[in-house]
């Protein structure tokens, strides 16, 4: 199998509450994909059952072995007890893709490197936790909301070293990016998956053409048609 | 600026302290006015006078000694057991069912009745050694036990996606919340380590024992002794929780500041 991350036929159900059933879908080699979808339909289980934090209760989620992977998580998740450099340094390991001190300068924390958490701004953990899995590096980055809760010009920034050259450029990763913002997931992608539920599913799949290629029209085109499935009107 | 604001908090500490222990020790002259017989209770200054007295000689310390090192090895041993209990317990859960009952006949059985029972196995030299253990483990299993189920499983998860090594995960995530339980568990564990085994060596009478000195006071009816010793395991027990809580502050920046910590 050519792909790096397969869903076959997967089911989750938290007690009666069914948030996938026999979901199938074989995300592409590479390339930023961009899940959108409205809130609690399934899209962080999804990203929870790729990172492996989550059992199917059917199905089988296919990772092909030996992928490294790495993640944003909705929180934080920084370890309070060490340093932005050193919640960056600790995770990494012989495969990780950059230095330390060369994330945090690129998300503007040039000058926190020895700042605990707690004495950082809400804004500011987010971009530790960000470069931190773009240190880590991996086959797979797993993005759930990444940018939630930074202002526009820190968030350019932080796209920046997320995606490389205008996110057209992945060093032959695969990224999920679990989005509630349309623009930022047409910046980005490569791929939209417009995703409706629960149990989670694959509404339509939108094939963006290169960045060269995107018209004003063309992504006015994106727009209304993720609008009409956003708004529900393909639901069926 | 910073230094003279905490030199001045830590003079007004010290000065709330010293009007603290100079009240009781009013109340203590008052009850020794009001009372007038030295056999029942005697003026602080004639026990602390004994107590200067008696530090003065060899014995003393020889009794300190010994007690110092029962009560320190019955705790570290129990600190080893209780650690070990907890990790297992934690993990497994028939573990947890199988020995939580048996803590917690220790917990509410009276220390009297152990002591008792531990004399008819041990030397008793041995025996306020394995109250003291005895009597500490279920304290540092629940503390323990506690603080290790209040890991966070965030971070855990994230220990995870990052594939730390158990070793990263023990050092940043489980240490950082078990340290306040343990530092709990050390801090009121080595008082009643202390209370025990003195217990124990008042029953058992061990040779070199400060339980052996209380034991014989109270049968001469010396009770300025009595007093002058008393005061002494009160110092002494605070003296080594102190020096407890140090070690293990010091433990904890050691362990945590180690990848390149600001401290």
């Amino acid at each position: 199998m050519g792909h790096k991350l397969c869903f076959n036929m997967v089911g989750k159900s938290y007690g009666d509450k069914v948030v996938l059933q026999e979901f199938d879908f074989s995300f592409p080699r590479q390339g930023v994909v961009s899940l959108l979808g409205p809130s609690g339909c399934g899209k962080t289980t999804l990203l929870r059952l790729a990172a492996g934090l989550e059992q199917p209760g059917s199905g089988q989620v296919f990772r092909k072995a030996g992928t490294r992977l790495s993640m944003v998580f909705q929180e934080d998740r920084l370890l309070d007890v060490l340093t932005a450099e050193d919640n960056i340094q600790v995770a990494l390991g012989p495969g990780s893709r950059h230095p330390a001190r060369f994330c945090l300068e690129s998300v503007g924390l040039g000058d926190a490197l020895h700042l605990y958490p707690q004495e950082m701004s809400g804004g500011m953990k987010r971009r530790l936790a960000i470069a931190r899995a773009v240190a880590y590096g991996g086959d797979i980055l797993l993005l759930d909301e990444p940018f939630r809760g930074l202002d526009h010009e820190t968030k350019r920034q932080v796209m920046g070293l997320v995606f490389p050259e205008e996110g057209l450029a992945d060093n032959g990763a695969l990224t999920l990016l679990v989005t509630h913002d349309v623009e930022e997931a047409l910046a980005v992608s490569q791929y939209i998956l417009l995703l409706q539920g629960p149990p989670l599913r694959v509404c339509r799949v939108l094939d963006l053409p290169p960045g060269e290629e995107r018209s004003q029209a063309s992504l006015d085109a994106l727009r209304i048609a993720i609008g009409s499935v956003m708004s529900g009107k393909n639901r069926g | 600026m910073m230094r003279s604001i905490i030199k001045s908090n830590r003079a007004k500490k010290m000065g709330a302290g010293l009007a603290v222990a100079c009240f009781w020790l009013m109340v203590w002259q008052l009850a020794y006015w009001h009372v007038g017989k030295e056999i029942l209770i005697v003026s602080p200054f004639h026990a602390a006078r004994r107590l200067t007295e008696l530090a003065l000689g060899l014995p003393f310390w020889r009794s300190v000694g010994a007690t110092c090192l029962r009560v320190i090895i019955g705790f570290l041993a129990a600190l080893v057991a209780g650690g070990v209990l907890a990790g297992l317990t934690a993990r497994f859960l028939p573990l947890y069912i199988l020995f939580s009952p048996l803590l917690n006949v220790i917990k509410s059985t009276p220390v009297a009745s152990f002591i008792i029972l531990a004399l008819i196995w041990i030397k008793s030299g041995g025996v306020p050694v394995f109250i003291a253990f005895l009597m500490v483990v279920p304290m540092v299993w629940t503390n323990l036990y506690a603080g290790l189920r209040h890991a966070d499983p965030e971070l855990l998860e994230m220990a995870r996606v990052f594939q730390f090594s158990p070793w990263k995960k023990l050092r940043f995530i489980y240490i950082p919340a078990l340290m306040p339980y343990f530092t709990a568990a050390c801090s009121t564990g080595l008082g009643f380590a202390w209370k025990s085994a003195v217990a124990a060596e008042v029953i058992a009478h061990p040779e070199n024992s400060i339980g052996l000195r209380i034991y014989n006071a109270k049968i001469y009816l010396e009770t300025t002794d009595l007093f002058a010793w008393t005061i002494g395991i009160v110092l002494i027990s605070v003296m080594l929780e102190r020096i407890a809580l140090l070690l293990l502050a010091r433990l904890e920046r050691r362990l945590l500041g180690g990848i390149g910590g600001r401290d």
